[in-house]
């Protein structure tokens, strides 16, 4: 059996942080409080790693080089997603975002689209395959809602049509 | 499908209920350590796959490793 790679944490250990984060959200940018999900939506593997199709879902404002960037300038952030074939050079990536550094980014898109590790796991056997379609977008949206009801389904529909098995989702 | 994240901010991922995520102490823009490290970025990915192959319920674990060059 797999041993975990790190230590176990409790919410409880960090629930005075996040009413602090509550707190500065509804005072610095207008937000609606978030939603909570009411049951944890943990799925099984259905096959082996080495079987499994892989996709990437990333937060960091990541679009391709020919595509729209993300609206930053809105106070109600921008809920819209970008697709991002598999088999696209990681040079053509971009990335736009207000809300962390992207120096690092733009030197190295793989620290936070690691497309490029992704596939080396998959020459190495480590995981069956990449999915064709990966997924960018921009993670500050101060308005839950949007993101909940529209782009989480249209997001979770694609990658089902995709077959992917697995998500890995890397913030900015 | 299974989902695995990265966490770098560990109170807003354990209140959203993510399934399996795994925080690092780096900075945001950092999740998968520092630009032009390739070996971090793949150890950090391999933890996510190990976490995925381990998890038997909802988990959040804390990675071990540290900053060494803040931007």
């Amino acid at each position: 059996m797999t041993a975990l790679p790190g230590t176990r944490l409790s919410a409880g250990a960090y629930f005075a942080k996040y009413e602090q984060w509550l707190d500065q959200i509804a005072r610095n940018h207008h937000a609606r409080n978030p939603r909570e999900p009411e049951r944890q939506a943990f799925r099984p593997l259905r096959r082996p790693l080495a079987e499994a199709r892989v996709a990437l879902v990333s937060t960091a404002g990541v679009h391709l080089d020919d595509q729209q960037p993300f609206h930053v300038e809105t106070v109600a952030g921008d809920p819209t997603f970008r697709l991002i074939p598999d088999d696209i050079d990681v040079t053509r990536l971009r990335f736009r975002h207000t809300h962390y550094d992207t120096t690092s980014a733009e030197r190295d898109p793989n620290v936070v689209f690691p497309l490029d590790r992704l596939h080396e796991a998959v020459a190495s056997g480590r995981v069956g395959s990449s999915s064709p379609i990966h997924i960018g977008l921009m993670g500050f949206n101060p308005d839950p809602v949007p993101i909940v009801e529209e782009t989480a389904p249209a997001v979770a529909d694609v990658l089902e049509d995709a077959q992917a098995d697995v998500v890995a989702l890397v913030p900015g | 499908m299974s989902t695995v994240s990265v966490c770098l901010r560990p109170e807003i991922t354990l209140a959203m209920k993510a399934p399996r995520a795994a925080y690092v102490r780096f900075p945001l823009g950092n999740p998968l350590g520092e630009a032009g490290r390739p070996d971090q970025q793949s150890r950090i990915l391999e933890d996510l796959f190990c976490l995925l192959e381990a998890a038997e319920e909802p988990t959040v674990i804390e990675l071990p490793y540290r900053w060494r060059r803040w931007l």
